[in-house]
């Protein structure tokens, strides 16, 4: 004998869900502004029904909207990188599909001095730093100073007089971000930069990471054997990508667990 | 070295010293906190290194730059594009106070900090400017090509910034418009317009990142070919020196002045920077170091020091400049001069401290003793005011070394004595000091290598206060004698297909010697070189230097010379009637012989070509065309030795239209 045709899961999870009510027409998708893309948070949201009386639902956990879902009341703030998704429900009518919107929240140098602040503790200088775009007065100056000495860009251009600004509004990129960590890791004892053969050997099909200066294919070259960064599928270390919070978070995260302080190490 | 040592350098305040905290103690910390906090100094956002770390240079054996340099003037400037536009002479006189800088700058105290940075530079070396020679400044024509002449995507906005590739495509164009053999004693200095944005790399850009930089590329034939990216600093967002004076009240031009005098200096002590590993001259070699791999501007970078009323921070022969310190490694700082030049042989002192630091105030100090034992020299590593040198920190110093007496010479160095001086506080314990190695080089007068002598252990020596002097042996070393001093010269000069007339008065200058009269002029008044006049005559009874002529002269020289790995120059000057036209002068053949005190001759140059219908080695003509060509002087190489400043084309030796 047969035995019944069981339905599928997700139908099965649609009949169960509250919005599946007896209704007519279907409510038009709500709209999330702004559109997807990268911002420096945090941005603020808006979503807009296009049916007057409608309720709007959201979700901002990648989790599927439902009238179980948080109302939205008023326009909020995304403060990190978010999934937004959306339902809109008339009375009598069907719930609407869902709106996604994903926003990447920029990551900018500022930003990266006080995360790395925070992790490690930096000391400040012995003397204070001037930088033309972060008085003393800012917030962040603290943060920028401490951070400064292991933000060396002369590890990419040795030859370059280095301008003055910190470019605090300027995202961090990829390479920046790697050279701190190093920097910060190795004078805390906790890596060990590859010498320059053994970084050649690493770097060998690196169409980007073979044509750096000698130390920085040290340094790249370090990052890579301690999983800080990973080469891109073609190889490149892709040194201008700018990294994301999520990025260097995860990055942090890991090193906090594998890489335990040297005793006596200065935090 | 490994990372793990490094991990003090973080940690500023961890001290090998003893330190009783007591109430007096506090009270005075506060008090020297409290004056930091008032007075202490400020550092740029580029980190000026902190000397009590590893901030000094090191030597990495490539080469230096070798006296004497021509610097070549790029100004690339299409319609539309200013230099500054404050004024209606901005542009040009933009172009005028960077030539006359490079200019100015020769044989000068500030220059003189590179004497600290040795290497080898040519066979000889002019006298008291150690391996530095003159410094010839050729500014060569306004280049008004456009950007976009290399690449249509590169016209000089943020969005489309000119390529690194660009400026060196702009350096070969010259090059070859211009005939001139680049090599390591020539470099390019290229400038474009205000708000013109370029990157050196992907990321590696103006709008965020430098403020000019120096890097060098090869020439098919394997020449090198250096060059120093100078935008136009003024419109840069944090390129100024921050505090906007103006010397020669044109602000554009000064400002753009302290970065360029950082490029040039570093160009001269590491100028193969970015090529292999092993062309690397003077940096600072520990990957974790504030300022690596910092050059000798990095660590002063935009720093001006005390500034005068005027705006200027040095005055350079008679002109005043506002420019950039540079670090020196025997003053733990940044430097405007360095006194006195190394004019004799020298020596290297690498010294890297253990795990235990040596302190601000304490002082180091070495003595060189001959091979028998009497020291016959002290020289001080470290004095008590300088920084203290913390725990596995390099240092680099690089004294004057003076030939044991009594001669005779060559001898041999001996032992070298280290010795610790503590200068105790009364609230402090006696100092001790860790010596994790210690490296020594002897340099020959023109830099080249006598001998290295390199020696480290864990540690290689501890000095304290019962032991305060350690001894180590060195290989047997011997300086050279001083170079030969030539109290004379004889010039030798053939004359193409094209005279030089009578009214024309004839110069030869070389480096360190006022100019010298080949040729006076019968149609001017004397002038302090050339006892011109009607009837004035050359030494051989000559006015008019026809067609072929050969004249053979001899000069005394003011003061003795070493004139080998110098230069000279031959300039013509024009007394025109009112009824000719300019005259110019094809030089076929040149020779110089110096001569020493003991009468021995030494070939200095020796350049000709065959007459051959118009051809020559070089064609003066009246101003605003080249009127003077400059050459080196090199008893080891005197028929193959440079042209200095070719700016005159086709490439001499070769065809000279007339």
């Amino acid at each position: 004998m047969k035995s019944p045709r069981a339905w599928p899961a997700s139908l099965t999870a649609l009949f169960a869900t509250p919005v599946l009510a007896v209704a007519g027409c279907m409510t038009p998708t709500p709209r999330v502004a702004p559109p997807s893309g990268l911002y420096t948070c945090p941005e603020t949201v808006t979503i807009t029904d296009a049916k007057a009386g409608a309720e709007i639902f959201y979700t901002t956990d990648d989790s599927a909207p439902t009238t179980s879902s948080a109302k939205y009341t008023g326009p909020f703030a995304v403060a990190a990188t978010d999934k937004v998704r959306a339902i809109a429900l008339a009375p009598g009518d069907k719930v609407s599909h869902i709106a996604e919107v994903s926003y990447t929240c920029r990551f900018n140098r500022g930003d990266f001095a006080v995360l790395m602040q925070q992790r490690f503790a930096l000391p400040p200088p012995k003397r204070p730093t001037v930088f033309p775009d972060v008085p003393p007065t800012d917030p962040i100056y603290s943060a920028v100073e401490a951070v400064a000495p292991f933000v060396d860009p002369l590890v990419l251009c040795p030859g370059c007089a280095l301008n003055r600004n910190f470019f605090p509004n300027e995202p961090i990129t990829r390479a920046i971000a790697t050279i701190a960590l190093v920097r910060i890791l190795a004078l805390r004892g906790q890596v060990q930069f590859l010498s320059v053969a053994q970084a050649d050997v690493l770097l060998a099909n690196s169409p980007d990471g073979k044509q750096l200066p000698p130390l920085a294919r040290q340094y790249f070259a370090t990052a890579i054997s301690r999983r800080i960064i990973a080469l891109r599928p073609d190889n490149r270390i892709d040194m201008a990508a700018h990294d994301t919070r999520f990025d260097v978070t995860d990055v942090l995260d890991r090193l906090q667990t594998e890489l335990k302080p040297s005793a006596g190490a200065p935090q | 070295m490994s990372i793990h040592s490094r991990r003090s350098a973080l940690a500023a305040n961890h001290r090998s010293r003893t330190f009783a905290m007591s109430f007096i103690s506090r009270a005075l910390f506060m008090m020297a906190l409290l004056l930091v906090l008032l007075c202490g100094a400020i550092s740029a956002g580029a980190q000026t290194c902190d000397p009590s770390s590893s901030c000094d240079v090191e030597d990495n054996a490539g080469p230096i730059m070798q006296g004497p340099t021509t610097v070549f003037l790029i100004f690339w400037l299409p319609s539309g594009f200013h230099f500054d536009s404050s004024t209606t002479n901005g542009d040009t006189n933009y172009q005028n106070l960077m030539t006359r800088f490079f200019n100015d700058v020769s044989a000068s105290s500030y220059l003189n900090t590179l004497a600290q940075y040795p290497g080898t530079c040519g066979s000889n070396i002019p006298t008291a400017q150690s391996c530095l020679g003159a410094i010839i400044a050729k500014p060569l024509p306004v280049d008004t090509s456009a950007y976009t002449q290399f690449s249509s995507s590169s016209v000089g906005t943020a969005n489309q910034p000119l390529q690194d590739s660009d400026i060196q495509s702009e350096v070969q164009k010259l090059v070859t418009q211009n005939g001139i053999t680049p090599g390591i004693n020539t470099e390019f200095f290229v400038f474009t317009g205000a708000g013109v944005q370029e990157c050196i790399s992907a990321g590696v850009c103006t709008t965020d990142f430098f403020c000019a930089y120096h890097s060098n590329a090869a020439t098919a034939a394997g020449n090198s070919v250096l060059y120093a990216y100078m935008p136009q600093v003024n419109s840069i967002s944090g390129c100024g020196t921050g505090n906007g004076h103006s010397p020669n009240n044109q602000t554009a031009a000064d400002q753009e002045i302290p970065v360029m005098s950082h490029e040039f200096f570093e160009s001269m002590s590491d100028p193969l920077i970015g090529g292999s590993a092993n062309n690397t001259a003077w940096i600072s070699n520990d990957p974790t170091s504030q300022s690596a791999p910092g050059e000798i501007g990095d660590n002063c970078d935009l720093e001006t020091g005390s500034v005068q009323s005027n705006g200027s921070n040095v005055t350079l022969n008679g002109n005043p400049y506002l420019v950039q310190t540079i670090w020196s490694n025997d003053d733990d700082a940044c430097v405007l001069s360095f006194t006195p030049p190394i004019p004799g042989p020298s020596i290297e002192y690498t010294i890297v401290t253990g795990g235990d630091d040596l302190r601000g105030d304490s002082s180091a100090a070495s003595a060189l003793e001959s091979p028998a034992g009497s020291v016959f020299q002290n020289v001080t590593l470290k004095t008590q005011s300088q920084a203290g040198w913390d725990n596995n920190s390099t240092h680099v110093r690089v004294f004057q070394l003076n030939q044991p007496q009594p001669p005779p010479t060559p001898s041999a160095l001996g032992n070298v004595a280290v010795t610790l001086t503590s200068h105790d506080s009364g609230l402090e314990t006696p100092d001790n000091w860790n010596m994790q190695s210690l490296g020594m080089k002897l340099r020959n007068p023109n830099g080249s290598i006598i001998c290295t002598s390199s020696s480290s252990g864990n540690p290689l020596a501890r000095l304290t206060q019962q032991a305060p002097t350690a001894i180590f042996a060195t290989p047997p070393c011997a300086p050279p004698p001083s170079p030969t001093a030539f109290v004379s010269v004889t010039i030798n000069i053939i004359t193409g297909n094209d005279n030089a007339r009578k009214d024309t008065e004839l110069w030869a200058t070389f480096s360190g010697e006022p100019a010298l009269c080949l040729k006076p002029s019968n149609n001017a008044d004397s002038d302090g070189t050339c006892n011109n006049g009607g009837s004035a005559k050359d030494q051989n009874g000559q006015q008019d230097w026809g067609n072929g002529n050969n004249s053979t002269q001899t000069f005394t020289l003011a003061t003795p010379e070493a004139l080998d790995g110098g230069t000279v120059s031959i300039l013509m000057i024009e007394h025109n009637s009112g009824f000719e036209t300019d005259d110019n002068w094809d030089i076929q053949g040149i020779t110089i012989t110096g001569t020493d005190s003991g009468g021995n001759s030494t070939v200095l140059l020796n350049m000709s070509v065959p007459l051959n219908g118009n051809n020559c080695i070089a064609r003066l003509k009246g101003a605003p065309n080249p009127s003077s060509v400059t050459y080196n002087l090199s008893a080891s190489a005197p028929a193959t030795s440079n042209l200095a400043n070719p700016t005159f084309g086709p490439t001499p030796p070769g065809s000279c239209p007339q």
